[in-house]
């Protein structure tokens, strides 16, 4: 089926897209420079999401699992939980299997932001970022947005500080024209669906808020208990863009952001050269 | 009826408000709503929940298994519709039995196992996830098909986000009202009426305030109709000007 078209997917999907802006370089980047072994090895990815069933066979382990978790008596009202939890409804997981099959050497860790007393709140996005940026991650897929304003100055404050000590953020749009935060800032990779299934396809769009658009329909996925799934949405799109990013940095550790924004766009399917 | 008697059969019925509660009207339109989604869908399957804490409550449904689903109350710990619930993200799956979590008790219930599934959240018009739609096996031709069925979800979604509030607020003011009449049926006060408004002073601000809305407002069924509508334009006017403008994008 694919009936299924998330809104800030549509200029991937339609014949407005036009092509990467020409950087006229005097050798062509190829996939290989870019990706090297394409393996990713020892990049640190954290998924920001529901949890991450490491023993999932797709996902192949997690060197480290942080729940967030609200705490009245911590002065910033959460407090970080270092130890093995599961994925609460599967979400993470998918995403997680998505990188894992695209960087199988990457290290994964699972930062839990949603729970009982969270209820997907800005709040734990917000301190799950951070500790990310506190903890040397290199990449963050960050598959969840909100709609409250009130957070709009921290996330900002957050990836500028992110940017600068080079940990790139991946965020998937919200699947319906809503307000999208982070999302649709300039400092993140911002993902949407583009057609077709194959994950090594990616779109780059100038214009934006959605930036980079990578299969996310109809896309088989891990999921709790060791199974797979069909599954749509952009929440599934951003994990191949964070996938390619990582191979990216194993081949070219220590890159910014920029850096890495250029490299991507010259392995675009839309590149003018192709 | 003895005190003691009154006192246990309003606690039983307050136990099982949610599934009595809801206005007729409001719920009929939204079950409205579910038939003509199911049409427009081709599925085999719509509902709408309602977000209560932390649990959905299924309010109307078209399709196998209607008796069962509604009344239904679900955590939102768990399954699709409970990930859609928390983070407002819509969801897209297929082959929705192998989800060990997704509501596998009421699928085996109602005897219908889904083989896909479409959830997208339910917002009030200030944007706050007040429930979800689900949309199960639906047609891949037709209307509800070609690139169109989230569009289309949402679009029912939204004309749901305007009775579920009004079905949540209904309920809710009864509830209380009904706690109320067990707390005063429970003290030692000899007058019903006096117990009554004692035990609504004890609420919480803002539901004493919403209770003693709703027991004055019960006196207008003893004005004619002409002053019951002056009545309700009025409000209607006040409520307007008391509420804090609200931000659209």
């Amino acid at each position: 089926m694919t009936d299924f078209r998330p809104a800030w997917a549509e200029p991937f999907h339609g014949d407005d897209l036009g092509t990467v802006p020409r950087l006229d370089l005097p050798v062509r980047l190829t996939r290989d420079w870019a990706y090297g072994d394409g393996r990713g090895g020892g990049v640190r990815v954290a998924v920001i999401d529901s949890g991450i069933d490491a023993s999932h066979p797709m996902v192949g382990g997690v060197v480290q699992a942080i729940a967030v978790e609200r705490d009245e008596s911590a002065e910033s009202g959460i407090r970080y939980v270092d130890a093995p939890h599961d994925d609460l409804y599967g979400h993470g997981t998918a995403c997680a299997s998505v990188i894992r099959g695209l960087a199988p050497g990457v290290e994964l860790l699972s930062v839990r932001v949603l729970g009982a007393d969270l209820k997907g709140s800005a709040f734990a996005f917000a301190h799950g970022l951070e500790w990310c940026i506190e903890h040397d991650v290199q990449i963050v897929n960050l598959s969840l947005s909100t709609r409250n304003e009130d957070y709009a100055e921290t996330f900002w404050d957050l990836l500028d500080t992110a940017a600068y000590r080079r940990m790139l953020v991946v965020a998937a749009l919200n699947n319906e024209r809503k307000r999208s935060i982070p999302s649709e800032f300039a400092g993140v990779f911002s993902v949407a669906c583009a057609p077709g299934t194959d994950r090594e396809q990616l779109l780059f769009n100038p214009n934006g808020p959605a930036e980079w658009g990578a299969a996310g329909i109809d896309v088989q996925v891990a999921w709790n208990g060791g199974t797979t799934m069909t599954a749509s949405g952009n929440s599934f799109a951003a994990p191949v863009i964070a996938g390619h990013l990582a191979r990216i940095l194993g081949a070219h550790p220590g890159i910014t952001p920029w850096q890495a924004r250029t490299i991507l766009a010259e392995l675009a399917a839309n590149h003018p050269n192709d | 009826m003895r005190r003691d008697d009154l006192i246990r059969e309003l606690g039983g019925l307050i136990a099982h408000l949610p599934s009595v509660l809801p206005p007729t009207d409001l719920v009929r339109q939204a079950t409205a709503l579910c038939v003509t989604a199911r049409i427009a869908f081709g599925a085999g399957a719509v509902s709408i929940a309602s977000l209560h804490a932390d649990e959905l409550h299924y309010v109307a449904s078209d399709g196998p298994g209607v008796d069962v689903i509604v009344g239904t109350a679900l955590a939102t710990s768990r399954g699709i519709a409970g990930y859609v619930a928390v983070t407002g993200q819509s969801l897209a799956i297929e082959r929705s039995v192998d989800d060990d979590r997704f509501a596998r008790d009421i699928a085996e219930r109602t005897g219908y196992v889904p083989g896909s599934l479409l959830v997208v959240p339910i917002r009030t018009d200030r944007g706050d996830v007040c429930g979800v739609l689900s949309v199960l096996d639906r047609a891949v031709s037709g209307p509800g098909s070609g690139g169109d069925a989230l569009a289309l979800a949402t679009a029912v979604a939204d004309q749901a986000g305007l009775l579920l509030p009004t079905i949540d607020e209904t309920g809710r003011a009864a509830r209380l009202l009904l706690e109320s009449l067990v707390a005063a049926a429970a003290s030692s006060e000899p007058s019903l009426a006096a117990a009554l408004r004692r035990s609504i002073g004890a609420l919480p601000e803002a539901d004493a305030d919403l209770a003693r809305v709703v027991l004055t407002l019960a006196e207008l069924r003893h004005a004619d109709a002409r002053t019951r509508s002056r009545v309700a334009d009025l409000l209607t006017e006040i409520v307007a000007l008391a509420m804090p403008a609200r931000r659209r994008r």
